[in-house]
């Protein structure tokens, strides 16, 4: 699969209205660019939720497609024909009449169920049910997408090193262990080349022959699909195990496999930022607006407030720039301390840099402006985008499961957790907390996974010998 | 960690009563003892309140047991159950929706009519029903798995952490002192005694240790020199993503080797057993048991075929061969007071806690508790009680 788009398009139904895509879109794409902006509600005040982390991981975007519920809108790509709808919200999750809960919010802060009715069980026990009604969102599968679930045949798989993770420094690892002479299954969803595709504009930073991530992406996934060594399963790597390395589900598959050797490749997650309102539909983390503007190519809003923490929100704005967004203001708190060099191309584009935080987003059912607070007061900022801009945070769900499973316990020692694994687990790129490491690195982790799992194959087999 | 009730700092050089472990037996034991007087009360635990298996069981709480033993001890529990939100000032989520005993077998149906008399005879609160009556309560039950049941109308499930939290709060209103990331590393001994704890902040004298130590009780024991045929045992459960309702009650399902809930807020809560005692320390979570689990409560409840899984995970007790509890002190072994071997610790606790708190302070030995004796292990006098979730070692497939 490639992050090509073909001027062709394909159709779907988003409630009963007939809505286009164009081939390779996402039903997220496809969705903003039709001008849906509410994908679903929260659970509890039913407040509005948009396109928000881009890939799958924040939770804001679940709808029913066929019948199945909880499909991540920004990572299902439309096929054609599907019948989507949203999940939460009566009558619609468009003008949900439950959105009073928000009002009601100072009386039902977290933990409110535990001080209510302690003396009249009774009363307790009512409200519990009528609780559970309004929140009771939850949907069952519908037989038919029941029956499809059902369907998935199990399967096993034994290589020797398994790949966890296609982006950039994933593939360069796949390719490294494979030219080192590993059997490899690399396990990734969707698109190879991950977030690295959203980003066209970074030349040089990671790749030493002067590529942007996303062209040194599309080359490495061009040798890594033309490789012998290395099998491409495009699905979801599951979990770690006692007894299994990785469980995989793909497309009515589902696959465990054994491999003496891991490459952890998970990369990492944008980080949301605390200001009110930071949940409405149209503020969105910097990998999400990438993802719209680059590989969905949708515009991600008419007029975005760009907020950032350090550099990339500089890049950013350039980007949307680019892409026909205009750019109310970047802001950031540490403004003065950044190089001029970051602004002064803003300033040719007269978008101003203010030195103030994120107090409040202004909307109802999205984003109309911002509130943001500097040392000369409170400004209002219009737009119906606020794009969000920090330091990533580590996807190391996996490499800590590794690291208990090798311990036998999940109570073992504290501390890092790279530097408990073993020699056959390899964290590599932004996983491990290392943003700039160079394709080299990557590459070079690969081939250490790899003569790790010779080297446990070979003790594997003396112990088998008398 | 800092969480209400949890002291920062170093627990002090001496108390009344050490107890090692901040789960449920070891949060409700202090509290009841501080309830009735006794001052100067530690709980110490290497991790955090309700860190271990009373933050990972199935929630579920009954008294229809088989046994005069379980009847009198989880009777008593399911009463203090329903009065402990008021006690406790804090609305544990305590749901009297029913507990419902599914029998698959028509050796499980007569168990259950035997059973029904014997709760009839006791006064206890149960239902004998048959298989339409069964269908009737939960519709969406798979028909060629129910034969017929017992329900308890009183029964039902609580919300765990709510339950560990009530506990601490209580307890610390009444001056029983909790420090969490304290490891206890063995116990100080005298004459026979055991006279205090060594612990990674330096060692604490006591008048009185209560191992509550859940599935690092045999530890405790051995340190003060107590072997009694138990065996560390690993269990596994599974939460699906919230679902519209389809069960009130807590269903024991004996034939699976099941039980499970639904919360309000609608996720599925299951919990089946391997065929044998899984002997492991980890609270790793296995492949084969998750495969195994999903398999059995999609065939109990068709509906819940492609519902997707929220968690899955792992937890460890200790246990006698009679799955009951061992409760109170043995011979020769003076100042030491064990509370462990729970496998329905979360349902028993609030009954053991006030029966074993009266008989530290009154010095009288409760009638109820005696079965639960750490001696009837030593003698090789096991519980017989039939209507328990257990492993029977035989697999059928």
């Amino acid at each position: 699969m490639t992050a090509d788009h073909s001027p062709s398009t394909v159709r779907f139904t988003f409630e009963g209205r007939d809505v286009e895509a164009k081939a390779g879109q996402t039903l997220g794409g496809a969705l903003h660019a039709d001008g849906v902006r509410i994908l679903t509600r929260s659970f509890k005040y039913r407040r509005p939720r948009g396109y928000t982390c881009g890939y799958g991981a924040c939770g804001n975007c679940p709808l029913t497609v066929d019948g199945l519920p909880g499909v991540n809108a920004c990572e299902r790509p439309v096929e054609g024909g599907e019948d989507v709808r949203r999940e939460r919200g009566w009558p619609s999750a468009g003008a949900d009449v439950f959105r009073a809960a928000d009002v009601a919010a100072p009386l039902l802060t977290a933990g409110f169920q535990f001080r209510l009715f302690t003396k009249t069980p009774w009363l307790a026990h009512r409200a519990e049910r009528v609780m559970a009604w309004v929140a009771g969102a939850g949907r069952l599968p519908a037989p038919h997408a029941a029956a499809a679930v059902r369907a998935t045949t199990a399967e096993s798989r034994d290589v020797d090193v398994v790949v966890v993770g296609g982006g950039l420094s994933g593939l360069a690892a796949s390719l490294g262990a494979a030219d080192e002479g590993a059997a490899v299954l690399l396990v990734h969803r969707g698109a190879l080349g991950g977030r690295a595709l959203a980003r066209p504009g970074s030349a040089g930073v990671r790749d030493d022959a002067g590529r942007s991530d996303r062209d040194a992406a599309l080359a490495l996934a061009r040798r890594v699909e033309g490789h012998p060594g290395v099998e491409v399963l495009d699905g979801t790597a599951v979990a770690t195990f006692d007894g299994v390395d990785l469980i995989v589900v793909s497309q009515g598959r589902r696959i465990a496999v054994t491999a003496p050797s891991m490459v952890v490749a998970t990369g990492s997650y944008d980080v949301p930022m605390s200001f009110a309102g930071n949940d409405k539909p149209g503020v969105m983390l910097a990998s999400a607006v990438r993802r719209l503007m680059h590989v969905e190519r949708v515009r991600p809003g008419r007029r975005a407030v760009v907020v950032t923490e350090d550099a990339s929100g500089y890049e950013i704005t350039r980007e949307l720039l680019d892409a026909g967004v205009s750019v109310t203001a970047v802001v950031d708190p540490d403004a003065r301390s950044r190089r001029p060099a970051l602004a002064a191309p803003l300033a040719a584009a007269r978008v101003p840099v203010l030195a103030a935080r994120p107090e409040k987003v202004r909307g109802l059912r999205g984003v109309r402006s911002l509130l943001v607070r500097g040392a000369d007061g409170t400004r209002r900022l219009r737009g119906d985008l606020v794009v969000v801009c920090r330091p990533e945070r580590p996807a190391e769900e996996l490499r800590w499961q590794r690291h208990y499973v090798e311990a036998g316990d999940t109570q073992a020692p504290k501390g890092s957790p790279t530097a408990a694994l073993s020699d056959t687990t390899v964290v590599v790129g932004s996983a491990a907390g290392l943003p700039a490491q160079t394709v080299q690195d990557s590459s070079e982790s690969g081939r250490r996974a790899a003569r790790a799992a010779r080297a446990r194959r070979h003790d594997a087999s003396d112990t088998q010998t008398p | 960690m800092s969480a209400p009730g949890v002291r920062a700092g170093d627990p002090g050089a001496s108390y009344d009563v050490v107890v090692i472990g901040a789960g449920i037996q070891g949060l409700s034991t202090a509290y009841e003892l501080a309830k009735r007087g006794v001052r100067r009360i530690a709980v110490l635990d290497r991790a955090w309140p309700g860190g271990g298996a009373s933050g990972r069981n199935g929630e579920l709480i009954r008294s229809i047991f088989s046994s005069p033993e379980w009847v009198g001890l989880f009777d008593l529990s399911l009463r203090r159950w329903h009065d402990l939100s008021a006690e406790l000032d804090m609305n544990v989520l305590f749901s009297p929706s029913g507990y419902l005993v599914l029998a698959s077998t028509d050796e499980q149906w007569a168990n259950c009519e035997r059973d029904h008399a014997y709760h009839r005879s006791e006064g206890v609160d149960s239902d004998l029903l048959s298989h339409a009556d069964v269908l009737a309560l939960v519709p969406a039950l798979n028909p060629e798995i129910v034969r017929g049941g017992i329900v308890q109308p009183s029964g039902g499930f609580a919300h765990h952490d709510a339950v560990n939290w009530a506990y601490l709060k209580a307890g610390a209103r009444h001056g029983v002192e909790v420090y969490c990331d304290v490891t206890v590393t063995g116990l100080t001994t005298a004459a026979g005694r055991v006279t205090g704890v060594q612990t990674s902040r330096g060692p604490i004298a006591a008048g009185l240790v209560l191992n509550t130590a859940g599935g690092n009780a045999l530890d405790v024991n051995a340190w003060a020199g107590i072997t009694l045929p138990m065996v560390t045992s690993r269990l596994e459960m599974l939460v699906t993503e919230p679902l519209a309702p389809f069960l009130r009650q807590g269903l024991a399902a004996l034939a699976l080797l099941g039980y499970c809930h639904q919360t309000a807020r609608g996720e599925f809560v299951g919990g089946t057993e391997r065929h044998h005692v899984d002997e492991s320390r980890s609270q790793n979570s296995t492949w084969d048991l998750l495969a195994d689990m999903a398999t059995k409560w999609v065939s109990l409840f068709p509906l819940l075929s492609g519902a997707r899984l929220l968690r899955h995970w792992a937890g460890t007790v200790t246990q006698a061969a009679d799955l009951a509890p061992v409760i109170g002190s043995v011979p020769d072994v003076d100042g030491f007071v064990m509370s462990c071997g729970w496998v329905y610790g979360f349902m028993g606790a609030p009954g053991a806690s006030t029966l074993l708190a009266e008989e530290i302070v009154s010095g009288t030995p409760s009638p109820i508790l005696a079965p639960f004796s750490p001696r009837r292990l030593v003698e090789g006098r096991l519980i017989a009680e039939s209507s328990l979730v257990v492993p029977t070692g035989e697999d059928p497939a």
